[in-house]
């Protein structure tokens, strides 16, 4: 179903389950792809250029900081792109040390719903 | 009297042994030409005698008087490389310890005597055992806070996935019945997640007791952006949320997001025992180098028999833990303890008649 004029939408998440439950959501909405270690979402960011990344901290291989720290360092426009954490992870010192690496914005995953994730990321492409 | 330094004590000492030298030998050399007089058995001496004998004594003495003073010297000289130096070294270690440096860049007293050198070896082994104190203080937080995070994607991370599903589920068309079943899943599936925060919540504060944040906070705005925040809620339990604040209030001390915490607790709390069409105040009273913060609610009140237990870590009240609203028995004794960190207390005041309540704590003013 996806069209030429969907954005397209990097879920960088390890949790299959998960991963689903935002794809079925997704699907029809953006052009979502999926990562699910922290080289991939690096990878994937490289091959799609994706409009938004949704970003999981604890993940395999690399973690979502460094992916973070990583895209920010980048020298092209990709560094630009807009990062959501969506993190199980909910100590103020994370939340901090993701917004001064460059996150645009943060949820606690248990704490929010779908709807909320989905309503958010139309919001930064309203801005956009 | 200033307490006299080492250094000064032994130069002091010096000059006393050359004075009392220099009087011994002026004494000396008179006591000297009287006896060599009595020996010749006269009285005068031939001038020029006269003048050999004094410049002997003359001569004998200088030389007594400068041995002494190099002996002095000797002396002062010797003090200030075995003693001053090595105490000033040690104080000075002592000093750097307090300030990081490691027990193994102690440095050894070259030359010191066996007692100050015993004082470093004793003060080496004591700063030893102070530094694997501290490597285990900060082991032990690492792995709380290791603790803190992996309990938070290993219990989060599934509930997450009942969450979404539940969610999806719900918006798919079944019957009533069904429907309500979904719901009651959901609604406790939420429950739970808000215990994983609760418990998260306390782990972090008493942890993190030490990573306080303070900074000047306007007390009213603060109070307006929660009550926002909990509106929604008011609304759904009918009760109404009132806060006027007074003309001027200072600014607040506080870490804002822990105070937040504490006031989204109390006032969602008095929400929730307080019964439909009733109402939650918020009041502010400033008062020398404080505000008074009281949250006054039209609620079910606390009995007086649990008026000491209502702080304590799970306790529930009888009647709160009745009406299975979600309270975990954990809000008041993290808020007590954060509305200490800020060098106030929690308490409160329950009308004897049984309805209502009045939370009360109190934040120092920014300066």
């Amino acid at each position: 179903m996806a069209d030429e004029t969907q954005r397209t939408v990097l879920v960088v998440e390890d949790d299959p389950i998960l991963k689903n439950l935002l794809g079925n959501t997704f699907s029809g909405r953006y052009k979502a792809m999926y990562a699910g270690t922290g080289k991939e979402a690096l990878q994937y960011v490289e091959e799609y250029k994706p409009d938004i990344i949704l970003l999981d901290l604890m993940l395999p291989e690399m973690g979502g900081f460094e992916v973070l720290e990583q895209l920010r360092a980048r020298t092209d426009e990709l560094k630009d792109t807009p990062v959501i954490v969506v993190s199980n992870l909910s100590q103020e010192s994370d939340q901090e040390k993701a917004k001064q690496l460059g996150a645009n914005d943060y949820m606690v995953k248990a704490e929010v719903a779908i709807e909320e994730i989905t309503s958010k990321i139309d919001q930064f492409f309203q801005e956009a | 009297m200033k307490n006299i330094s080492l250094r000064m004590l032994s130069v002091i000492l010096a000059v006393l042994a050359l004075a009392i030298a220099g009087v011994s030998v002026y004494f000396g050399s008179e006591l000297l030409r009287e006896n060599i007089l009595g020996f010749l058995g006269t009285n005068t001496l031939p001038p020029q005698f006269q003048q050999q004998l004094t410049d002997i004594l003359v001569a004998q003495g200088i030389i007594t008087v400068a041995t002494f003073l190099i002996v002095a010297i000797i002396i002062v000289v010797i003090l200030e490389r075995m003693v001053v130096r090595p105490l000033n070294l040690l104080s000075a270690v002592i000093q750097q310890f307090g300030s990081g440096l490691h027990a193994d860049d102690i440095p050894d007293p070259k030359g010191a005597p066996h007692e100050i050198d015993h004082i470093f070896e004793t003060f080496t082994t004591m700063a030893k055992h102070v530094e694997e104190a501290r490597a285990r203080d900060e082991e032990m937080s690492r792995i709380k806070s290791d603790f803190i995070s992996t309990a938070a994607h290993q219990l989060r991370t599934p509930l997450t996935g009942i969450r979404w599903a539940l969610e999806a589920m719900a918006k798919e068309p079944m019957e009533e019945g069904k429907k309500a079943v979904v719901a009651d899943a959901l609604e406790k599936n939420k429950q739970l997640i808000q215990i994983v925060r609760t418990l998260l919540d306390v782990s972090a504060i008493e942890s993190g007791r030490y990573n306080y944040k303070f900074e000047p906070t306007s007390l009213p705005e603060l109070i307006g952006t929660t009550i926002e925040q909990l509106q929604e809620h008011a609304t759904r339990q009918q009760v109404a949320v009132k806060f006027i604040p007074p003309e001027y209030v200072p600014d607040i001390k506080a870490d804002k997001e822990r105070l937040r915490w504490v006031l989204i607790n109390l006032i969602e709390n008095a929400i929730r025992y307080t019964p439909p069409k009733g109402s939650v105040t918020i009041s502010l009273e400033p008062a020398r180098g404080r505000v008074f913060i009281y949250v006054h609610d039209t609620g079910i009140g606390i009995p007086d028999n649990e008026r000491n237990n209502i702080f304590e870590r799970f306790y529930r009240g009888k009647a709160a833990a009745k009406m299975q609203n979600g309270g975990n028995g954990l809000g008041l004794y993290i808020a007590r303890n954060v509305v200490r960190d800020h060098g106030g207390d929690l308490d409160f005041k329950a009308n004897e008649a049984g309805i209502g309540t009045t939370f009360f704590f109190s934040v120092p003013v920014a300066t």
